[in-house]
């Protein structure tokens, strides 16, 4: 360890004014009894110093009070927030008595497995109903919504299949289940999904759609008014307290504090996702990361900074689950620069990303969507005989 | 345990056409009358027959004289308040923490519901209240309950905005099992009352300590099941929260878990007093440190483990709650007005 790390790392005045001893303290014990799937290397102290060691001087000090910041959430944790999901459900369809889970269906985005998880702790919320199993098992997902509109679709479809869209354009409330809402969009994009087959209902008879995300933030929210039929449910809320990137951040006691990790992230962001770097042909042979390349250039045609600074659509959280760091936090955090170029700093990332998640947009949503969009007139009349 | 909006509440207190016994107590706290102010009004509009109760806790020894005159600021706004709602509050003073009687507290309950008209219900304002207090009270309005001297028990509970950080505590209390009313020491001492063993459910709360100073007094043989409130309205104060009580939330010794809303925790409480292990020469302590109407469930909890142990015969066996006794404030505690979160005990 060099001079200069030491001699940061020894900074008692640092320490104290930011808690940074109690902060990585509580993140390393958090982290030993529940480790980050994708963790490589020691415990977090030891993959922040090895990481520290690795930034210019001057930018050490915004890199440790950043990583003091982190806001990790166990699975134990986000578990415990599909119950109160569970219970918000309940509250809410008692209220217009609705019964659950007969008279509801339950949509996932990206995580199927979810749906069980939330009909066992609905159980315990008194969601006494009797569950349309076979419905539920065959649509988990807005994607299967689709494809079964599309099987609807079909020159001669198949009669059961008929009938399964007509028992879910029957339900009263659509509920759409989403790990996390961090900016909003996917949700976003699998409610408007929701709402086209919706318009397929008998007038009078449209089910309400609701939102629920295990974490859900103010931006997500803000990006989500007008979605569905009501004030999206969250688990956890996140405020803009929480992003880096918002005068309300209050991860920081000093402001001096935010500033040097803004003026962090900005370094980071500019050196490994600046423009004049992104045209240059940066991913040698055996790199371990995923080219993030279309992500970025997505980002930024959205509007978003050049340099991904706060990682996706600005967002700067700094929230990392243990299945997986979030795109919307900020990129220091989970993007590797190991096997980069030798005139940059070689490192892993405190908490590197696994992408293997595929996107619905990727995987022929669109393009259903598309079809089921189109072929509303003929849907209708499979359904119900007019248009 | 049932949250209600405040247009649920106003709506259910106005649906059952009882009058209703409004119990609150100013102290140095701006959000200890922000109940009484908001609601008042609301009950008077709807023509609710409703006394207010105005307990003035006093203590003997330690008067702490800047903090006594906040206590008569925030005792100004209320009378004001209550005056403009033309409600001639009835002021009690209780005498705590030295000098304070149960004994006298339950009457002065007991009387005043018997005033404020034929079986009525009762609104608890506990934003204020020390945790001792809120036994007693609990205790008793389960009594009159049980009498039919009393209808429904609402609590209402403004939160805090944020708490000034450090604390500075005047003294730092010791752990008490309450009603048993000795030292934890003594209870799970060798030379103590029992205890071979102990089952616990610690419920930290924000000043992390108190937690940890439970768990090490426990005898070797104990099983310690954790519950960590994390407010999903405040998450950045529920993370300073957990950093407080590190030692407690990762010790592998230890089950851990945690609750988003006091609901759930009220539900994990009673599923921990109906499961747990009954046998002899055992403590079963429930702390709560967290959330203050907790306390109330904390009760509840402790009552079924009784009743288990009466039903097993299990000899020598103990439950009870475990409070930190003695502790004094020389700061106002909280700072702001947070959010007013009603509940009715069903």
């Amino acid at each position: 360890m060099g001079d200069e790390l030491n001699h940061m790392i020894s900074d008692v005045k640092f320490y104290n004014s930011e808690d940074i001893v109690a902060r990585i303290h509580f993140l390393t014990k958090l982290e030993e009894a529940a480790p980050y799937h994708h963790r490589s290397g020691g415990n977090y102290w030891t993959r922040i110093q090895e990481s520290l060691a690795s930034f210019p001087p001057e930018h050490r000090y915004g890199a440790l009070a950043l990583f003091g910041s982190v806001v990790y959430l166990p699975d134990m944790l986000l578990d415990e927030t599909v119950s109160t999901l569970a219970a918000d459900i309940g509250d809410i369809c008692s209220a217009s008595n609705i019964s659950l889970p007969g008279e509801a269906h339950v949509f996932a985005v990206d995580h199927p497995g979810l749906l069980d998880l939330l009909y066992d702790r609905g159980e315990k919320h008194g969601w006494t109903g009797r569950l349309d199993q076979s419905l539920q098992r065959n649509i988990r997902t807005v994607q299967d919504m689709l494809r079964l509109a599309g099987a609807v679709l079909a020159p001669k479809p198949d009669e059961a299949r008929v009938q399964e869209l007509r028992d879910l354009l029957h339900k009263r409330m659509w509920v759409l289940l989403t790990d996390k809402a961090l900016s909003g969009g996917s949700v976003k994009s699998d409610a408007t999904r929701l709402d086209a087959i919706r318009e397929l209902s008998c007038a009078g008879s449209r089910p309400a759609v609701l939102v629920a995300a295990q974490v859900l933030t103010v931006r997500a929210l803000e990006e989500l008014k007008g979605v569905g039929s009501g004030e999206p449910l969250g688990g956890l809320l996140f405020d803009s307290q929480f992003s880096i990137n918002s005068e309300d951040c209050g991860l920081f006691r000093n402001s001096s504090t935010l500033e040097a990790v803004r003026r962090f992230c900005d370094w980071f962001g500019t050196k490994f996702f600046g423009i004049e770097f992104f045209g240059r042909p940066w991913l040698p042979k055996g790199a371990r990361r995923s080219d993030f390349r279309p992500t970025v250039e997505r980002h930024r045609s959205l509007g978003g900074l050049a340099n991904f600074a706060y990682g996706w659509r600005d967002c700067g959280f700094t929230i990392v689950c243990e299945d997986n760091a979030p795109t919307n936090s900020v990129p220091v955090l989970w993007y590797p620069t190991v096997g980069m170029k030798p005139d940059l700093f070689l490192r892993e990332a405190v908490f590197p990303r696994n992408d293997s998640r595929p996107r619905q947009a990727a995987s022929g949503a669109t393009t259903l969507e598309t079809r089921v969009a189109r072929g509303g007139t003929r849907l209708r009349r499979t359904l119900w005989g007019s248009s | 345990m049932k949250e209600l909006r405040q247009s649920e509440f106003i709506s259910s207190v106005g649906t059952r056409k009882r009058p209703l016994l409004f119990l609150v107590a100013p102290n140095y706290e701006p959000r200890s009358v922000e109940a009484p102010i908001r609601l008042a009004p609301e009950l008077s509009q709807l023509g609710v027959q409703f006394a207010v109760g105005v307990l003035q806790l006093q203590a003997q020894a330690e008067r702490v004289e800047p903090l006594e005159d906040l206590k008569n600021l925030g005792k100004t706004l209320l009378l004001q308040s209550l005056h403009e709602c033309q409600v001639e509050p009835i002021m009690e003073t209780v005498q705590y923490p030295d000098g304070y009687s149960p004994v006298g507290f339950q009457r002065f309950i007991t009387e005043l519901a018997e005033s404020t008209g034929p079986n009525p219900d009762i609104l608890l304002d506990i934003s204020a209240l020390p945790r001792r207090i809120l036994v007693t009270a609990f205790r008793t309005v389960r009594d009159l309950q049980v009498k039919g001297a009393l209808g429904c028990l609402y609590v209402a509970y403004t939160w805090a905005e944020d708490y000034p950080s450090p604390t500075q505590p005047f003294e730092v209390g010791t752990l008490k099992a309450v009603e048993l009313d000795c030292l934890l020491s003594d209870l799970v001492s060798e030379k103590g009352k029992v205890c071979k063993e102990c089952w616990a459910l610690v419920l930290p709360g924000r000043q992390g300590f108190d937690g940890r100073q439970l768990v090490d007094q426990l005898p070797p043989t104990r099983h310690v099941q954790v519950l960590a409130f994390l407010n999903r309205n405040k998450l950045l104060r529920s993370l300073d929260m957990l950093r407080a009580n590190v030692s407690i939330l990762v010790d592998r010794a230890f089950s851990v878990g945690y609750y988003l809303t006091l609901r759930e925790a009220h539900s994990k409480l009673l599923n921990w007093a109906a499961t747990v292990p009954v046998q002899r020469d055992t403590a079963y302590l429930v702390a709560p440190f967290g959330p203050k109407p907790l306390i109330f469930c904390a009760i509840e909890a402790v009552d079924m483990v009784r009743e288990r142990i009466i039903e097993q015969r299990a000899e020598n066996s103990r439950a009870d709650m475990v409070q930190l006794s003695g502790h004094h404030y020389v700061s106002t505690y909280s700072e702001g007005i947070g959010d007013l979160s009603l509940f009715v005990w069903e």
